[in-house]
């Protein structure tokens, strides 16, 4: 991922889940956060999606493991 | 350094729209929270805000501190009645609703769970005792009746709209909150054979309109039908799509769930008297093409030809074809006076010069303008919208008059008309006969004020304007426009108890009077404008409940007829009246001591006694009186 879109998904992630101070790293999962919940887990992709222009399938969604694999599967969308 | 910001944030509103407005707000943290309810106000209502950036406005006013979007905010309680999963919803709809001027909880019920919540008059919904219950039925729920197929039979029909019938019929039963419905907004996967209409079956566009028209039947003065066609507009994609559906049974993708939110709000506003009553607006490259005074009046640029031509004739024809809704315009424009006479020569125009209640053409600020337009329609700018291309003249009049919503016109005509329709301007959820003829009203009423000021006695001023008066009592026809006055009348109001029409009819039922007062002058009707309810006390007594009046008739002296009226109907007997201060009810502090009332120290109750028949001044006014009581 290029720093701008680092950028752009640290602040999708503070956006929606509501967090300031949140500071994204690879090994982060949704235990980590007390807000990230099934619901705004659905918005978080939901948002990703729209503001990189992608389409995840939910089989993808659902096999995500922490913040380094969404990474991985931004950047593979993104690669067309 | 808080005005910059105001500067920065109004011009990216115009270019970038609530995108630009959250990135001026950035940039500007330190500013301090001076101008952000107008820049949030502005984002929401005019810069076309998608799903990530109405998170980002309501995660910068939280941050904040949620402060007042607008003055005295109405607190307002709302349930959502949804087979869906509506909790990502409450969050924008409360920053739309604080942008229209209200301060709303929202509650929302289980997830399917509709029929058990409205049918048992023990459940959640009725306990948090809500003052609006939004109904919102998803595709699912009307497929129950309707099924799947892309034919629809007519009984199907039937059983579909008297399931919605039961819900709200058990929702008036269980509980006096007003409802707001939605008709089914549409499918997010369509069948061809739409509009088929074969014997016994119809196409799913052609049911869905069947059904919404039946529902329109079933609405009354508690129950009115939402608008969400604007999500449709949004397309697949943004509105009604499947990704949301599939992955979390949410109807609408995250674009479209902010329309509904926008959608709730104005609807709301409308229920709750907090809706624009009037949309202020430039000229010069607002409602038409070019500077008139630069360009010569003739060249500027408006009219069926197409491109920039065609676009201002849009703007034109969105904003005159607003004013059935009730809705008022007002010119404010740096321009000779002289203007206006030519206005309605140009043959390109769709608005004429009488569309406009209140015309401001001077060299002065325009912030001077909308005081004067204030005075004029008689209410604040905090119920206008202003529409202007120059975003210098935005925030100057922003930083006179902070609680009017700015509307940036242009770069583009298409763009203007983009924002004004989006923004919902004159959104109406049910509307009086009062309320269609206000343009034509407050026309007259600004001739009226023009005339008094030019006159130079008051006296012969009130005698020349042949004042009638008519006093009605609480019926069927005036029931509608009565409450609206009770929900909407804030500032001439001696107790602003916002009753019902049924809750005035129960209290004539339990020996109350309840009278309208119609008015009209040489310059015309101003409809009903006033109120009051009175109830038995203690040992004969009988108690002022409410006394009430709109602004737009104020130095008429038509409180001091009513006072009369009721003084009259009530003679030999002593008056008790109470003054509940509010923030805007000032104006009628002095009221009651002015008819004589003497306030008791113990209860901080007004008195006049049984012998004392009070204090007015001549009433220049023929009075009729056709209200009866018993």
């Amino acid at each position: 991922m290029t720093p701008d879109q680092e950028a752009l998904l640290t602040e999708l992630f503070r956006t929606v889940l509501g967090d300031d101070a949140l500071q994204l790293h690879d090994r982060l999962t949704a235990k980590d956060v007390p807000s990230w919940d099934s619901f705004n887990h659905v918005n978080l992709m939901l948002h990703i999606e729209t503001q990189f222009k992608i389409r995840f399938a939910n089989d993808e969604i659902a096999s995500l493991r922490d913040v380094g694999e969404l990474k991985q599967l931004i950047d593979r969308k993104l690669a067309g | 350094m808080s005005t910059q910001l105001l500067v920065d944030g109004v011009a990216a509103l115009r270019t970038d729209g609530a995108q630009g407005v959250v990135a001026a707000i950035q940039r500007h943290a330190a500013s301090g929270p001076a101008h952000l309810p107008a820049l949030l106000r502005g984002a929401l209502l005019a810069g076309r805000p998608n799903a990530f950036d109405v998170l980002r406005l309501d995660r910068t006013w939280q941050r904040a501190g949620r402060p007042a979007l607008k003055p005295a905010p109405l607190p307002v309680a709302a349930a959502i009645v949804a087979d869906w999963t509506s909790e990502g919803l409450p969050r924008p709809l409360q920053l739309f609703a604080a942008a229209m001027g209200m301060d709303l909880s929202v509650s929302t019920t289980p997830f399917d769970s509709v029929e058990m919540q409205v049918l048992d008059p023990a459940s959640a919904l009725y306990a948090g005792r809500p003052g609006v219950v939004i109904v919102l039925l998803s595709e699912e729920w009307w497929q129950r009746s309707l099924g799947t197929a892309a034919l629809v039979d007519d009984a199907a029909i039937t059983a579909a709209v008297d399931a919605v019938r039961r819900i709200l019929e058990a929702l008036r039963q269980h509980g006096d909150a007003r409802i707001l419905v939605a008709p089914p907004w549409g499918e997010s996967v369509g069948h061809p054979g739409r509009l088929l209409h074969l014997p016994g079956h119809r196409g799913r566009t052609l049911a869905r309109l069947e059904i919404l028209q039946r529902m329109q039947q079933l609405c009354d003065q508690r129950t009115a039908l939402l608008d969400l066609d604007p999500i449709g507009q949004l397309g697949r994609d943004r509105g009604l799509g499947l990704v949301s559906r599939l992955r979390a049974r949410i109807p609408f993708e995250p674009d479209g769930l902010v329309c509904l939110a926008r959608q709730l709000a104005l609807a709301l506003a409308a229920l709750h008297g907090r809706s624009h009553r009037a949309i202020v607006c430039d000229l010069d490259n607002t409602l038409w093409g070019g500077v008139a005074a630069e360009d010569g009046f003739a060249q500027v640029v408006c009219g069926r030809e197409g491109g920039d031509a065609l676009g201002y004739r849009l703007v034109q024809e969105h904003l005159q074809g607003l004013l059935p809704l009730g809705l008022v315009l007002a010119v404010a424009s740096r321009n000779q006076p002289g203007l206006f006479v030519e206005f309605d020569s140009h043959p390109g125009f769709a608005l004429r010069s009488t569309d406009f209640a209140s015309a401001q053409l001077h060299l002065q600020a325009k912030s001077l303008s909308i005081s004067r337009i204030e005075q004029d329609l008689g209410f604040a700018s905090d119920l206008m919208a202003f529409l202007d291309d120059s975003p210098q003249e935005l925030v100057e009049v922003l930083l006179t008059h902070p609680w009017i919503d700015i509307v940036p016109a242009g770069p583009t005509p298409e763009q203007t008309l983009l924002r004004l329709a989006e923004a919902g301007i004159g959104c109406i959820a049910t509307a009086t006969e009062d309320d269609l003829q206000r343009h034509q009203r407050l026309g007259s009423r600004v001739r009226q004020l023009h005339a008094e000021q030019s006159a130079a006695d008051p006296e012969e001023f009130l005698r020349s304007l042949a004042i009638r008066l008519t006093f009605s009592a609480l019926d069927q026809a005036n029931a509608a426009r009565l409450e609206q006055l009770f929900h909407k009348t804030n500032q001439f109001n001696l107790t602003t108890r916002r009753h019902t029409a049924a809750a005035l009819q129960a209290m004539v039922e339990r020996g109350g009077t309840v009278v309208g007062v119609h008015y009209q002058d040489a310059f015309g009707s101003q409809g009903l404008i006033g109120a009051y309810a009175l109830v038995p006390g203690a040992d004969g007594e009988v108690v002022i409940d409410s006394l009430l009046m709109s602004c737009r008739v104020l130095n008429r002296r038509v409180e001091d007829a009513m006072f009369r009226r009721i003084r009259s109907q009530t003679a030999g007997r002593s008056l008790v009246a109470e003054y509940l201060p509010t923030a805007k009810n000032g104006l009628v502090r002095e009221l009651l001591p002015r008819w004589g009332f003497v306030q008791a120290a113990s209860d901080g109750r007004w008195t006049l006694p049984a012998e004392a028949m009070g204090t007015i001044p001549a009433i220049h006014a023929t009075i009729r009186d056709d209200a009866v009581e018993g």
